[in-house]
């Protein structure tokens, strides 16, 4: 971007960075953008300037992903593209994680999950600071799931799923008729009855964006949502190693806080989503767990070709210590 | 000058060929789906992914064509007010030059973002197949407005010179 | 900073004036606006691209195509035909179905551009035949298809009701009223600016008896079910829950052709072939149009263009009813730079804090934004559907600015108005129905 650099007074590096997220601005995940901003800006005394752009306004995150790669972006807090690395897709297997706990620990920068990101955005000369927990997730329907927890019978609910082989054979394996649609599509599609219900959303999305469109929410967990915030390699190379340091500390907190918070806000909005007259469906440990097991069986060999078998079998070992 | 007007006219073919070829396979896509859902319930995933690639080349193969046509957009308030054969060549000129110098910054950028595509191996989501493919579309689209803009400046500038002597 | 803004918004009105095309003009702007403020330009290209793939803007050239089979079909002519028995006796009445038929087609499209496309395609030629002058019939249009965005479905109000965390029915049901004030005030002024043109009515049936008339409707109507199925395809088809509108739209392009075939006997293979060029081509033009509004917006956002407006407004005033009046124009200006969805994202997350902080209703700015933004959508310089009507009506801009202004004035401003200082207006739907 422009005046990302000069000298200032004290012969240090001044910067004006831009920060880019798709979340609406007001929400947890932006609010977290801004403090960033904030504390970055103060704890410089004003050396290092941060601009927010929230929901989307530099367009979607796969692009905001290029920009930061390149270098006409500088910052983003945003889902993981996989466009230019189908590795990218690993955090996103059904039933990854069984629990918050769970979740946490992998989304550490020192994690298994956490190092090969690391490693894969490097390879795009970004750098991945931290995480913003959004929760899991679950799916939204007009109509009632015959048989929830029963594999391979027809659930009687015509599914649109996101455009990952994963998802895509999960929610057959489970007996969903699943259909494409794009997402810009989905409200209306729902409303219509184009489409019967979808997967891919947690209860703050279900909520916002689907109660006036879904009458059923079932608490699934099959996958868990984290935003990633990202920097251009060649910037944080530039920085001093205090302001390193800073970035690292401000982003470290972001993530414990994004943690602390998720699992309440998923309970919040799953209340909201009754308040709405909406019927919440959620199942106990042993019956997610029993679908999580069912899945990684028989869904996952499909993400052999996307991410990779090796370290698909990594992955499990990691998580299984 | 017989083989410059084979490539000219070959070129408004090919075009013409891609807009019916284009728009035709979008068509028959988004037919399929509509069947296939409601009669099969069920959809063959990542179709719409398949669609954006006839899309984008109908937009900018649709685009050169537009200005090969002369069919953009234009408010046109000037030369209404504007006495005189040789000021309206003038004009013509200049807006010309503007046009050309303008589209071929645009077809320069798309050059070094084909080059990124390519390099970068990004892909799509279902078929896998590389962005290049419909990303490309941009810069043969700007390729050719610029091929365009730039003979409607030899025009005008041949038209101006044949007024003046 | 502001003094570069300043001279890009110049750069842009004064090519626009000269006739350079308005892609070229908005480039232009884009251009000068990197080099000044010293921008790496390697994000543009990608960014249009990124704008550019919606799977939804695909309804657009569909509905052309659509409409132009249609016509060269001879389907659209037969409907019309049959509408005119309706209304083919009041003078100015074919204007009036055209405002009535975009308010009904936006009942199931969520876009302006999309009512444009239809409507437009098919009434443009038809009133041209009547005898309407050229720039007004686009203008005219241009305008009504607007009711696209106040009649619900509406792209921009789930996106309003997205950011701001509102009811998405709500949202839609704040602009049904002012929605139908629209109607009534195009029609009014549409029956009032044609009243002593010469119009070239349908034959004569002044004379006609009661039973003649019934029969020649009999006929006209048979005649017309093919075609008269049509729009239950589209219609019918996304209300009942079969498709999506750029489903819609291919499936209705798809049925036009055996019918304009076998039926109509319009249609031929070189027909087709003709009827996709041309259709590619208008497409063509708008999207690389939308492409050029889409990075020069870009540049609006990085360089806080609205942030700017915002201290503007705050400096002047803190009383409510000022404010009201500051925050429409601030909106207008915003709707002169930008499409209603740039302007719906810029706006909505700077100004609902304020208007909320100022006592005011979400759901009643809704509506004011929508009227805004919508109402932004033909006002210049970027007014996209003035220019996407003017294309597919091939009526010169400068032709069709005078009704532009009319209308502007005498619909546009009246609703405005009422919508603004009448939050009853925007809020007795929503409380009705959902007894918020
Ligand atoms: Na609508
Ligand atoms: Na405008």
């Amino acid at each position: 971007g422009n005046n990302d650099q000069a000298s200032g007074e004290g012969g240090e590096k001044t910067y004006e960075l831009k920060f880019g997220g798709i979340m609406p601005e007001d929400h947890p995940t932006t609010i977290a953008m801004k403090k960033i901003a904030k504390d970055v800006e103060e704890q410089t005394d004003g050396r290092i300037k941060i601009k927010v752009f929230p929901a989307s306004q530099l367009g979607d995150y796969t692009l905001m992903y290029e920009e930061i790669s390149k270098g006409t972006l500088d910052m983003g807090l945003m889902s993981n593209p996989s466009h230019l690395d189908s590795r990218q897709e690993m955090v996103l297997l059904p039933y990854l994680f069984k629990d918050y706990a769970q979740a946490e620990e992998q989304f550490k920068l020192d994690s298994f999950v956490g190092k090969t990101l690391q490693e894969i955005d490097n390879e795009q000369n970004i750098q991945l600071l931290g995480f913003y927990a959004q929760g899991f997730g679950g799916l939204g329907s007009k109509n009632e799931v015959k048989d929830p927890l029963n594999f391979s019978t027809n659930k009687g609910v015509l599914l649109r799923v996101p455009g990952m082989d994963t998802f895509i054979k999960n929610a057959e394996d489970l007996g969903f008729n699943t259909v494409p649609l794009p997402y810009a599509d989905l409200y209306t599609a729902l409303q219509a009855g184009t489409v019967e219900g979808w997967v891919g959303g947690h209860p703050q999305v279900n909520y916002m964006q689907f109660r006036d469109v879904i009458n059923y929410y079932y608490q699934y967990n099959n996958f868990f949502e984290a935003h990633n915030l990202y920097i251009n390699k060649d910037l944080w190379n530039s920085f001093t190693e205090e302001d390193r340091e800073l970035f690292q500390t401000l982003a470290d907190e972001m993530t414990a806080y994004s943690f602390e918070t998720a699992e309440q806000l998923e309970v919040e909005y799953r209340a909201k989503l009754k308040e709405e007259g909406i019927e919440v469906i959620e199942f106990t440990d042993e019956e997610l767990q029993t679908l999580a097991e069912y899945s990684r069986e028989n869904s996952w060999s499909v993400a052999e070709e996307t991410i990779g078998k090796d370290l698909l079998e990594e992955l499990l070992s990691a998580l299984d210590e | 000058m017989n083989i410059v007007h084979t490539i000219w006219s070959s070129l408004l073919v090919i075009q013409r060929g891609i807009m019916i070829l284009s728009s035709s396979l979008i068509l028959l896509g988004l037919g399929v789906t509509v069947v296939l859902r409601y009669v099969f319930q069920t959809g063959l995933h990542g179709l719409e992914e398949l669609i954006i690639i006839p899309a984008f080349w109908m937009y900018f193969i649709g685009a050169a064509y537009g200005t090969y046509k002369k069919e953009h957009i234009t408010a046109d308030i000037l030369s209404v007010y504007l006495k005189g054969e040789k000021k309206r060549l003038w004009l013509k000129v200049i807006i010309s030059l503007i046009n050309c110098s303008l589209i071929s910054i645009f077809a320069f950028w798309s050059i070094e973002y084909i080059i990124w595509s390519i390099n970068s191996g990004a892909h799509s989501n279902v078929w896998k197949y590389p962005m290049y493919i419909p990303q490309s579309s941009i810069l043969v689209g700007f390729g050719l407005m610029t091929l365009y803009t730039f003979v409607d400046l030899v025009k005008g500038i041949v038209n101006l010179y044949r007024y003046k002597t | 900073m502001a003094i570069n803004l300043l001279i890009a918004l110049t750069i842009l009105i004064v090519l626009l004036l000269i006739g350079v095309p308005v892609v070229f003009t908005f480039l232009a702007s884009t251009v000068y606006l990197i080099f000044s403020l010293d921008y790496d330009p390697s994000f543009l290209v990608p960014y249009g691209f990124g704008e550019l793939n919606a799977p939804v803007l695909l309804a657009i050239p569909l509905f052309i195509i659509a409409g132009s089979l249609m016509e060269k079909g001879g389907i659209g002519k037969v409907i019309i035909e049959w509408t005119e028995q309706f209304v083919g006796r009041i003078k100015g009445g074919l204007g009036v179905v055209a405002v009535v038929s975009c308010a009904i087609f936006g009942a199931v499209s969520g876009s302006a551009l999309a009512a444009l496309s239809t409507i437009g395609s098919i009434m443009f030629k038809r009133l041209d035949e009547q005898g309407y002058p050229r720039g007004y019939v686009a203008a005219l249009i241009s305008n009504s298809s607007i009711l696209g965005l106040l009649i619900p479905p509406s792209g921009i109000m789930i996106l309003y009701a997205w950011i701001g965390n509102q009811s998405v029915l709500a949202s839609f049901l704040s602009t049904v009223i002012p929605g139908i004030i629209m109607i009534i005030l195009l029609s009014i002024i549409n029956l009032f600016y044609m009243r002593n043109k010469p119009l070239k009515m349908s034959d004569a049936s002044v004379n006609m008896t009661l039973v003649q008339k019934t029969k020649r409707f009999g006929i006209k109507t048979y005649v017309a079910i093919p075609g008269l199925i049509m729009p239950i395809i589209v219609l019918g088809g996304i209300y009942g829950g079969i498709m999506t509108v750029t489903e819609a739209a291919a499936v209705a392009a798809l049925y036009a052709i055996p019918v304009g075939f076998w039926v109509y006997k319009g249609l031929s293979v070189s027909n087709i072939k003709e009827v996709l060029i041309k259709a590619a081509t208008t497409t063509g033009v708008i999207m690389v149009m939308l492409y050029a509004i889409t990075i020069l917006s870009r540049m609006y956002v990085m360089e806080d263009v609205p942030g700017i407006m915002t201290d503007l407004l705050f400096s002047v005033s803190e009383n409510p009813l000022i404010l009201l009046i500051m925050i429409n124009v601030f909106m207008l200006i915003i709707g002169m730079l930008m499409d209603d969805i740039s302007g719906v994202l810029l706006v909505t997350p700077i100004l609902l804090p304020v208007v909320m902080n100022m006592g005011i209703d979400p759901i009643h700015f809704a509506a004011i934004l929508a009227v805004n933004l919508g109402m932004g959508n033909v006002t210049p310089p970027t007014a996209p559907l003035l220019y996407f009507g003017g294309n597919l009506a091939k009526a010169p801009i400068n032709e069709m600015l005078k009704p532009t202004f009319i209308i502007l004035l005498f619909a546009w401003l009246p609703t405005l108005i009422i919508t603004t200082y009448v939050p009853e207006v925007s809020l007795f739907l929503p409380q009705l129905i959902l007894g918020k």
